[in-house]
Order: structure tokens, then C-alpha cells, then sequence
């Protein structure tokens, strides 16, 4: 199994990177998701929060698979997607892959949002008002810095749920490490030590993952 | 239509199945990360449910199925093969279990010692004080928790479409190569799911609040 992975280990390497890059991908775009529908949902105009919520709702009981086919194989049903500008979007399976887990994780991630901002104190709000603080003063060194005190323990569970989603993306040709693992597996034949070797490769990466994000949250948010 | 249907049934019967397996090894799992007399079946109980939960759903599926059906050929060549139906189950079921067993020892941990040294002094052996005592209380603690692992084992199904099993999303990519409306397909599909969801959804809040009820009238 060693020389297996010794032999590949380019492949393999290659794949896990791919993984990673869709996983800081996704995550990126789906924060800037999860802000603009927890402003969206904040805001109480129904006009807003409705559409927004019912979406995340959607996104929410529904397997991933299920999306990202939807995104990948599903719009170039409809012409406007298949000859319209939009197509050099989605004709390539990494970004397809990539707004796939942006808007899955940003309909989890909403939801985090909005329960650290229900956990902020009101004292704390009206303290700062009354001392002077600006609106925007309010939002940048109370609220924000409170939010992400908040979900920053429940997102790192996030980051792993993403980085294990990412295999899925090896569904629609995406050569992650799923992907590369396939495509190694139907090549050489070796199919228990390709799996075994993407799966020891998943479950170091998982667990440093765990281990560096743990450190962080004992160092910057434990501490607080 | 009617093969939406079959293929709907397919897949409730995938959940429920890796429900019932998961639930099982779950709570032995977590029966033995409980434990403090033997160290060992504590560790290897650990790192089970540390390697269940740290591997992509999808790579555990492919193990079971091509890792699985391997070792079945190795150990007893005349052996027919494990199928996808069986392989996917267990599979699911294995990952809820990992998930399920950090559950059911919190929810252990959560029950009172005494509990059990009282049952066993009204003459309960221990097998009988586990399942009339212990188990229903664990229940309450573990609901919340295993109704949204149950949540994530229903949409997990969809996974099991990638070995073959003609199930729901199995049925939508054929009949999307048939028709060439691959988008009204899978559509029909995540309807369905998002049924299913919305209806397991109102089940446990349900469930959730005539339990919370009950701890309530408890406590008074």
C-alpha cells in the first residue's frame, strides 16, 4: 500500500489540495452568503426575510447530491443557462461545485448567525449606545466582535462538515481527492488501497483540521 | 410518477434499515465509551467513532461496497456479493452510529448514578435495570439530538444512488438521459426530500415538546 501511494502520491497530493481549495472556496463565498440573508432576515421586512428563509430552508432538507446535480447537470435544461452568458459559469464543474457548497453552507451558517446575534446581551447594546458609541461604532466593536466570539465553536464543526462535502463534488467530475481516487481505481484496478489511501489521507486531514482549529478557539475565543 | 414512488419507497426503506442498525451500534458504542472498568473496549470504541466520523460518507460507502465485497471474496470465495442495497445501508448506518454514540454517552452521562444503584437495589439485575431503567432515560436526552442525526441520515440516502441502488436520485438520472430535462427531475426529487424532512421535522418537535412537558411535570 505504501509503494501504492509512493507511486501516485502526485495524484493523491493533487487531489487533497483541490479538496482544500474548494473547501476555503465554499466556505469564503458562503460567509458572504450567510451575512447578506442574516442581514436580509435581521432586517424584518417580509418582502426580504421570506424569500430568504424559505430558500435556506430548502437548501437545508436537501441532500447535497441533490443540489449540486440540480446546479450542474439540472440548468443546462433551460436555454437562457445554456447559451446565455452565464454558461461559462456553470459549464465548469469547480465553480459549479463551489456555489454548490457556498450555498449549502450558508444556509447552515445563517443559522449560527442569527443565534449569535439572539445570544448578545441587551445590556451590552444599550450600554455602548449610551456611552457614545456611533451605529457603526455598535456594529464593528460590539455586535461583530460578539457574533464571531459566539459561532466561532459551532462553525469549526462547519468547516469539517464542508471539507467532508467536498468529496461529493467528485460526482460531477470534479478531481478532488474523491475524484482523483476514482479515477486511480478504475486505472490501476487497486481498489482497496486506493480507498485506503484516500481514506487515511481524509481522516489526518480532518484531524489536524480539528487539532489547528481547536487551538485557535483556546487561544482567541476561550480566552476572552 | 409510479417509479417516483417505488423509488421513494427504496429510499425510505434504505433510512429506516440504517436507522435501526445505527441505532443499535450506537448505543453499543456508546455503551462502551461509557464504561470506566475496561480501558480497552473504551479506547477501541473511541477510535471507532473518531474514524466514523472523520472519512467522507461517500469514501465509507465505496469501502463497504469494493473493500467489502473483496475481503467477502477473500475470506469465503463461494460467498455471493454484498449489494449495493446492503452495502449503502450499512454504510449509513455505520456513520450514524459514530455520530450516535457521542450522543448516547452524553445522554448517559446526564443520568443520575443513583438511578441505577436503586433499580439494582429493588432487585433489577443488570441487564433488566439498563433497558427498564436506564435506556427510557436516555431517551429523553438523546431525542433532540438523534432526530437531527436522523435528519442527516435521510438526506445521506441520496449518497447511496453512486453504488447503483435504483433509488430516488438513481430514477431522476435516468430519466433525465431519457427526456433531457435533467432540471424538473432532480426538482421532483428535492421536493420529495424536502417533504420527507419537513414531515420527520414536525414528528420530533412533536416528540420534543411532550417530552419536555413530562420533565417539566417531573421536576414540579
Amino acid at each position: 500500500m505504501f509503494d501504492f501511494f509512493i507511486n501516485h502520491h502526485v495524484a493523491f497530493l493533487s487531489g487533497l489540495k483541490t479538496s482544500l481549495l474548494l473547501t476555503a472556496s465554499g466556505l469564503l463565498l458562503g460567509i458572504v452568503f450567510a451575512a447578506l440573508s442574516t442581514w436580509a432576515i435581521q432586517s424584518q421586512k417580509p418582502w426580504y426575510a421570506l424569500p430568504v428563509q424559505s430558500i435556506n430552508h430548502f437548501l437545508r432538507s436537501t441532500p447535497f447530491l441533490v443540489q449540486i446535480y440540480l446546479l450542474y447537470y439540472g440548468l443546462p435544461q433551460f436555454s437562457w443557462i445554456h447559451s446565455g452568458p452565464l454558461w461559462a459559469f456553470f459549464e465548469s464543474p469547480t465553480l459549479c461545485a463551489i456555489l454548490a457548497l457556498a450555498l449549502n453552507s450558508s444556509a447552515y451558517t445563517t443559522v449560527l448567525l442569527h443565534g449569535a446575534i439572539r445570544a448578545i446581551p441587551k445590556g451590552e447594546i444599550e450600554a455602548a449606545e449610551s456611552l457614545g458609541f456611533s451605529k457603526s461604532q455598535l456594529f464593528f466593536w460590539i455586535q461583530l466582535k460578539r457574533v464571531l466570539l459566539n459561532s466561532w465553536a459551532a462553525y469549526t464543526n462547519e468547516i469539517i462538515l464542508i471539507f467532508k462535502a467536498t468529496s461529493i463534488a467528485s460526482t460531477i467530475t470534479v478531481l478532488d481527492l474523491m475524484g482523483v481516487t476514482r479515477q486511480l481505481m478504475s486505472d490501476t484496478y487497486q481498489t482497496t488501497e486506493c480507498l485506503a489511501i484516500a481514506g487515511i489521507l481524509y481522516l489526518l486531514t480532518t484531524y489536524l483540521l480539528s487539532v489547528f482549529l481547536f487551538a485557535i478557539k483556546r487561544r482567541y475565543i476561550t480566552a476572552k | 410518477m409510479s417509479g417516483l414512488l417505488f423509488a421513494c419507497f427504496t429510499t425510505i426503506k434504505v433510512a429506516t434499515t440504517a436507522l435501526g442498525v445505527g441505532l443499535c451500534l450506537g448505543i453499543l458504542l456508546g455503551l462502551a465509551m461509557h464504561q470506566q472498568t475496561h480501558r480497552l473496549w473504551r479506547a477501541i470504541a473511541v477510535a471507532i467513532s473518531i474514524f466514523l466520523r472523520g472519512i467522507p460518507e461517500l469514501l465509507l460507502l465505496f469501502l463497504l461496497y469494493y473493500g467489502g465485497n473483496a475481503l467477502l471474496q477473500y475470506c469465503f470465495p463461494t460467498a455471493s456479493s454484498l449489494s449495493p442495497f446492503w452495502a449503502g445501508t450499512l454504510g449509513l448506518a455505520l456513520i450514524f452510529s459514530g455520530y450516535a454514540a457521542q450522543i448516547i454517552h452524553a445522554a448517559l452521562s446526564a443520568i443520575p448514578i443513583g438511578q441505577f444503584e436503586s433499580s439494582q437495589a429493588i432487585g433489577f439485575n443488570r441487564h433488566q435495570s439498563f433497558l427498564y431503567i436506564i435506556l427510557p432515560q436516555i431517551w429523553q436526552h438523546a431525542l433532540p439530538g438523534l432526530g437531527n442525526l436522523w435528519q442527516v441520515l435521510l438526506k445521506d440516502t441520496a449518497l447511496v444512488s453512486v453504488l447503483g441502488l435504483s433509488e430516488m436520485m438513481q430514477w431522476a438520472k435516468f430519466e433525465a438521459n431519457i427526456t433531457h430535462a435533467p432540471f424538473t427531475y432532480f426538482m421532483a426529487v428535492s421536493c420529495v426530500y424536502f417533504a420527507l424532512c419537513s414531515l420527520s421535522q414536525l414528528c420530533l418537535a412533536y416528540q420534543e415538546r411532550r417530552i419536555s412537558n413530562r420533565l417539566q411535570a417531573k421536576h414540579v
